[in-house]
């Protein structure tokens, strides 16, 4: 089943009244359960891309669909209600609130999809232990690491069991060590719950960790590799 | 819910910022809330003062005194007003007649300008409560050419129970052709009552004296004219306002046959209409104060706010896509700046309602400054003890005020906000 398929994706920027062609035509797919990287140097699209699948930005030209419905023409408040309920962010910065701990920022996302809070607690604090920050829960976000921080952000990508997660650049700001933790567990995820991951990056070690790889270059497909 | 809980942590991302902010407002809901109980208190002492000593519910004028009014026309005097008193006996309300006029007592040592009241004492006694108040001697006696004064006016003339003080009048009468004439006047009076009453205009330079000693040539050659009918209900309750049946248009109504078309009954409020707009504008002074410095506090909670947006770009973006939506978005942040408000007021409440306790029930004294001070010129009918009183739905509208303006001042912020791009606030650094 496909859960992302874009049509001749384009999309342009109007930078200092320059217009920047980001993307030139992306036709994509992504079915379920894949762990994709979408690949390529910087300013090559992929961010745009991955902004775009996940309803952050609106498109210049042409169709993205999203478990088969189209999505181009939807509003914004329908937009955030789609994010809200089918998609998983983590990005590069981890973005937690600073003023939640780390159990309410993993809860948030089913706050707002107005879960029951025992239920969404319980649910959190089982993540927690998946990600491996159990006992870590009445923290704040500036009292743990970096990489506990990303751990911290799957949790909360993954705790309203979205049908895609989308992550732009996860280990950028991380150790290779830390780096690799993450990647495994996003892994790990991705096999034993069948979580369809979709992720940028322009660094090998986390190219080795794809099963698919799609290769971006000046706004175009280039190449793709399936492991 | 969900939202609240956030914008209350929020709040503690600038502590002393919105301890400083919501300290402003607590201390502007405060001093609302203690001036506002404090003027109330001495408004409603001067008006319950005003009714019970000088005015009554409705006072009965000719057209042309009442319109000339502050300079105590006696020349614009009617006569033949007895059936109306007995009317009103009738209809269950008390009407006492008077004369007022002007001139100055002599004593001894100085002469003063006094403004004087004769009375019928039996009808004056029923409709006011003067005479409770006589620290000294006797209240008027019809026939006896003795003078009754506020304590203050006999201490500036050096005056006691039993001294005798000369009046100087200028009467100012009507002739059949309707010139006025002028006519000088002194009648010898003793002094035979001082009054120390709750009004201190009352205890000023005004004199009382019997209307029967003023009607021939010994005294004001009234010959059976007055200036006024001032009017109580008979079970009227001293320590309230009148009631609706107490107004002008009621008691109209009940003696229209009777009343020649010159004469007007006036409602006690318009009759001291001087004296309500002028302690309005005291109010309204007050007033404005406060809000000066509700205004810069709410400019604290919109630097707060605007602050918050901009240094919470990249949160809001993340926000964002995590599917919160726009209208939620706005609601975070004008509940944090209601928090910023809800706090302060809530303190400034609780301030307010300490500070009304001991001002209720125990009140400031100053009856040392007044009486060293010239009452007369400070307009409030009030004396000593100054009370405030509970006005509970302005203690309660103004904590809501002050959350809802709070609130408000976050409409720049969130437009902001909201005009932020996702993927722009994502990179934001």
């Amino acid at each position: 089943m496909e859960v992302i398929k874009t049509k001749d994706l384009y999309k342009d920027y109007v930078v200092n009244k320059i217009v920047v062609n980001a993307l030139r035509g992306v036709d994509f797919v992504v079915k379920k359960k894949e762990f994709t990287a979408i690949v390529g140097p910087s300013g090559s699209g992929k961010s745009t891309l991955l902004h775009l699948i996940g309803c952050l930005d609106t498109l210049t030209k042409g169709e993205i669909y999203l478990n088969e419905k189209n999505i181009s023409s939807l509003t914004k408040d329908q937009l955030a209600l789609l994010r809200r309920e089918k998609i998983g962010f983590i990005f590069q910065a981890y973005n937690l609130i600073p003023v939640l701990t780390v159990l309410e920022n993993v809860i948030f996302p089913l706050t707002l999809l107005g879960v029951n809070p025992k239920e969404a607690k319980n649910k959190a604090l089982e993540l927690l232990k998946i990600v491996g920050l159990e006992g870590m829960e009445k923290r704040k976000p500036k009292e743990i690491s970096g990489g506990q921080q990303q751990r911290v952000a799957i949790a909360r990508a993954l705790i309203k069991d979205p049908e895609l997660v989308l992550a732009d650049e996860p280990t950028a700001n991380l150790d290779s060590k830390t780096g690799s933790e993450i990647l495994d567990l996003m892994l790990k995820l991705n096999t034993e719950k069948g979580i369809t991951f979709v992720f940028s990056t322009h660094d090998q070690m986390v190219m080795e960790y794809a099963k698919r790889l799609v290769f971006l270059r000046d706004g175009k497909i280039i190449k793709e590799e399936i492991k | 819910m969900k939202l609240l809980n956030l914008a209350f942590k929020n709040l503690s991302r600038h502590k002393t910022k919105t301890i400083i902010t919501s300290t402003a407002i607590a201390i502007g809901v405060w001093l609302y809330i203690f001036i506002d109980a404090w003027l109330s208190g001495i408004q409603i002492d001067s008006k319950r003062n005003l009714i019970n000593f000088e005015i009554g519910s409705v006072k009965i004028y000719k057209k042309e005194y009442f319109e000339k009014k502050d300079e105590i026309p006696m020349y614009e005097s009617f006569k033949n007003y007895e059936k109306i008193i007995e009317r009103l006996d009738k209809e269950g309300y008390n009407a006492s007649p008077r004369i007022k006029f002007t001139g100055s007592l002599l004593s001894k040592e100085i002469e003063l300008p006094f403004l004087f009241i004769g009375v019928n004492p039996e009808l004056e006694k029923r409709v006011f409560k003067t005479h409770e108040f006589i620290e000294k001697g006797t209240f008027v006696e019809d026939n006896l050419f003795g003078i009754v004064l506020g304590i203050k006016g006999a201490k500036d003339l050096g005056v006691d129970i039993g001294d005798t003080v000369k009046l100087s009048t200028v009467i100012d009468k009507k002739d059949e052709n309707n010139k006025i004439k002028h006519i000088y006047q002194v009648m010898e009076l003793r002094v035979i009552g001082i009054i120390n009453s709750t009004n201190s205009i009352i205890n000023g330079k005004i004199a009382y004296l019997p209307l029967s000693i003023l009607q021939d040539e010994m005294g004001l050659m009234l010959e059976g004219h007055i200036t006024e009918i001032c009017i109580r209900k008979k079970d009227a309750n001293f320590t309230e306002l009148p009631k609706n049946s107490e107004k002008a248009k009621f008691i109209e109504n009940k003696i229209k046959d009777l009343l020649p078309g010159d004469l007007i009954l006036v409602d006690w409020d318009k009759d001291a209409k001087d004296y309500i707009s002028v302690s309005s504008g005291d109010a309204i002074l007050s007033y404005i104060t406060i809000a000066l410095l509700l205004t810069l506090a709410v400019i604290g909670i919109a630097n707060t706010m605007l602050m918050a947006v901009t240094e919470r770009t990249k949160e809001i973006g993340m926000l964002k896509a995590l599917g919160t939506k726009d209208s939620e978005i706005s609601l975070l942040y004008f509940m944090e700046a209601g928090l910023i408000g809800f706090i302060g007021a809530f303190a400034g409440i609780i301030l307010g309602i300490i500070t009304n306790l001991y001002m209720v029930n125990i009140g400031i004294d100053y009856t040392e400054f007044f009486e060293k001070s010239n009452m007369e010129n400070i307009g409030y009918r009030v004396i000593g003890i100054f009370k405030s009183i509970w006005n509970w739905d302005k203690i309660v509208l103004s904590g809501i005020f002050s959350t809802l303006i709070a609130s408000l001042t976050a409409y720049f912020p969130v437009k902001r906000a909201l005009k932020i791009n996702i993927v722009d606030a994502l990179r934001f650094e």
